[in-house]
């Protein structure tokens, strides 16, 4: 046992796994060394040096009933927990705690499908349910429901949403945590407590009715210390009867503007699921190199749009593309594309493509030959084979840290983003497209400029410089009124940091309430970058 | 334990030899290769593998596969090294019935994907060695199984 958590002494550590192999089975406490490493971060940017985040043991209990002796049994010996649905969040800290030394409590055993129902739309599952096990349960008892997964889908519904994760139909399913309805929570003192109309002791619309009545704190649970959540509603998409996708390209690079502007408001009409935009120059990410391209973006000064715009040209592309993605009645999805073709036509120069159409249920073999899956609800983990060797990337990343900064839904930022942060991505060598650089549109209303810093567990000055360009760059975006939707537990304290609107009240208000709800501060010391009062300033 | 875990260690990596050499045209005396063959066999008996699953695109993982195949292990084919299809139509349905260990030769990918969903079954890897002969890729033998085993 090579590492105790912070201020417990060997003994009372020793007393706390004894009572934990008592109230869930010796096997299901882990100790051993080649266990406890399944917990490490796989992503982690301190790959073997000291400040990587480390557990101590995990505990995968079973039932409610054993979550809730896990947690008293914490408090009597002070050992700090850290909950995991199923820890897949690679990028964003995975598995590991924030504070090194945290007995992880692996919800991995708690996966039962509650219900689901197909006529109201909703789903109740215990947070081991994964998507793929979510979607296999409403495939095997055809149920006429999707759900909304991520990309790759082998994360848990409960998880995911507490981490504010997101997907890919319709802005109201792919904001996950804004879809759910409903969570039982186990307290840091043992108890069990039910939010919205799940307080109502039989209450027959848990999962319909979010609010019940009072204050609403389901918030507090997500990106959240202050329990562990041991349930959780979700409100599902009906299954439509098709789907279509179209193709609109544009010729110039400022036409992104109005671009932006037509596509939210079919989204916000409710038109469209997610908007998927992309460059037809490639600009380096992913496509096959053009060196004409990347000498044009190479040069000191970045080329002026007139450039853009006529390399485009002579290339017989466009600067700008937006796959729109409609989803309902046959009639409808015609309808609507027609709707946009003809609006969108207000830009000049605009072209328009037709791009899949599918008509569901799928069959298995129909399923399988979808190109973009998690648009069809289909939980999968093709992504991993983005990063493999290949002779187009000849030196892969042993994994990547995520940065995911908020900026307004509109042409005119994306082009301030990529002006602001171009220059700490220029000097670690991150190519993220320059002045051809996209948001992610995963969340209904704003947009992520997401960029992923490279890690290695080889090379450990290739960590200490996507470290220093991510605190650079964190800086630079808050500057810019750009803060992170999310974050790796090593960089949870800067980004909360950034969050400090009028002397830092947000934090204080989450300080004091986890003063008074977890004064031992058991619970996942340090999420969100609250920590309990024994540990603030010193931290882990 | 430790001596178990030696042996198989010692086993599978003496029988990844044969397999990489055949699939490259270096399969060694008739002899030798029989002897490699036989330690394949028995590491594989000795940790009651129910299957193998290997790569439709790597030579030698189609090797592994007629080799495992001579001992009467049934292999599973995946292609392009995305193992979604693997996962939910075979081993996520085959371990929620019984905690059977599995073999594979793979690219790190598929292997890190299935460890890390392995464990939520309550498998984990057993034994893994890194098979790097060839400038573009990483290949891996490996076998994952019960906990209580490692």
């Amino acid at each position: 046992m090579a590492l105790l958590p912070k201020d417990v002494s060997a003994a009372d550590f020793s007393a706390a796994l004894t009572k934990f192999e008592t109230a869930i089975g010796q096997q299901w406490v882990f100790t051993r060394d080649e266990d406890v490493a399944l917990y490490r971060d796989a992503y982690s940017p301190f790959w073997g040096e000291p400040d990587e985040r480390l557990p101590s043991a995990a505990v995968a209990p079973d039932t409610v009933e054993q979550v809730q002796q896990i947690v008293r049994i914490a408090n009597q010996h002070k050992i700090p927990l850290y909950p995991i649905s199923t820890g897949k969040n690679l990028g964003y800290g995975g598995s590991a705690p924030n504070l090194s030394g945290s007995v992880v409590v692996d919800l991995k055993r708690m996966n039962r499908v509650l219900e689901v129902d197909d006529k109201r739309h909703f789903a109740l599952v215990e947070p081991g349910v994964a998507y793929f096990d979510l979607y296999r349960h409403i495939q095997e008892k055809k149920l006429n429901v999707w759900i909304d997964c991520p990309d790759p889908g082998w994360g848990s519904p409960v998880g995911n949403s507490l981490d504010h994760g997101v997907g890919y139909t319709f802005g109201a399913f792919r904001d996950h945590f804004g879809s759910h309805c409903g969570m039982e929570v186990v307290l840091p003192n043992g108890e069990i407590m039910r939010t919205g109309m799940g307080a109502l002791p039989g209450a027959k619309s848990w999962q319909e009715y979010r609010y019940g009545f009072g204050p609403s704190v389901d918030g507090l649970f997500s990106q959240g210390n202050f329990g562990i959540v041991t349930k959780m509603g979700f409100w599902l998409l009906p299954q439509p009867e098709s789907y279509l996708s179209g193709i609109v390209t544009v010729p110039r690079r400022r036409d992104l503007i109005p671009l932006v502007e037509h596509v939210n408001y079919l989204e916000d009409s409710g038109l469209i699921g997610q908007p998927e935009y992309t460059s037809p120059l490639g600009g380096g990410l992913g496509g096959p190199p053009d060196r004409a391209l990347a000498a044009l973006l190479s040069k000191p000064q970045w080329p002026t749009d007139a450039e853009l715009d006529g390399y485009a040209q002579q290339k017989g592309v466009g600067v700008w593309s937006v796959t729109l993605q409609f989803y309902g009645p046959a009639k409808t999805v015609q309808a609507n594309w027609e709707y946009a073709k003809e609006r969108m036509s207000q830009i000049p120069g605009a072209q328009f493509r037709d791009g899949e159409r599918y008509r569901f249920p799928l069959s298995p073999e129909e399923a399988a030959k979808v190109p973009h899956k998690v648009a069809l609800g289909i939980p999968n983990m093709a992504i991993f084979m983005i990063g493999a060797r290949s002779p187009l990337n000849p030196t892969p990343q042993d994994g990547h840290l995520w940065f995911a900064p908020v900026i307004p839904r509109t042409g005119e930022a994306i082009f301030e983003a990529q002006e602001a942060m171009s220059k700490v991505y220029r000097e670690v060598g991150v190519n993220v497209g320059g002045p051809l650089q996209l948001p992610q549109t995963w969340h209904p209303r704003t947009f992520v400029m997401l960029v992923g810093f490279p890690l290695s567990r080889s090379d450990p000055q290739i960590n200490k410089r996507s470290r220093e360009a991510f605190e650079r760059v964190a800086q630079v975006a808050a500057e810019h009124g750009w803060g992170e939707y999310r974050s790796p537990p090593a960089f949870a304290d800067l980004i909360a940091g950034l969050y400090s609107y009028n002397n830092h009240a947000l934090r204080r208000f989450a300080e004091t309430l986890k003063d008074a709800v977890d004064p031992n501060g058991i619970i996942a010391a340090g999420r969100g970058g609250v920590w309990p009062r024994h540990l603030r300033g010193s931290k882990a | 334990m430790g001596g178990r875990r030696e042996f198989l260690q010692a086993g599978l990596a003496v029988s990844a030899l044969p397999l990489v050499q055949s699939a490259f045209g270096h399969s060694g005396a008739p002899s030798l290769r029989e002897s490699r063959a036989r330690a394949t066999a028995e590491a594989l008996v000795a940790l009651s593998v129910h299957k193998v699953i290997f790569d439709v695109n790597l030579p030698e993982s189609r090797v592994f596969a007629r080799e495992a195949a001579q001992i009467g292990l049934p292999a599973l084919p995946f292609a392009g090294g995305d193992a979604t299809d693997l996962w939910y139509h075979e081993l996520d349905p085959l371990w929620r019935r019984q905690p059977l260990a599995i073999a594979g030769l793979t690219r790190f990918g598929p292997l890190f994907v299935l460890e890390r969903l392995a464990w939520d079954r309550g498998m984990r890897v057993l034994y893994r060695a890194e098979q790097d002969h060839s400038p573009d890729q990483s290949v891996y033998s490996w076998v994952i199984g019960p906990r209580e085993r490692a």
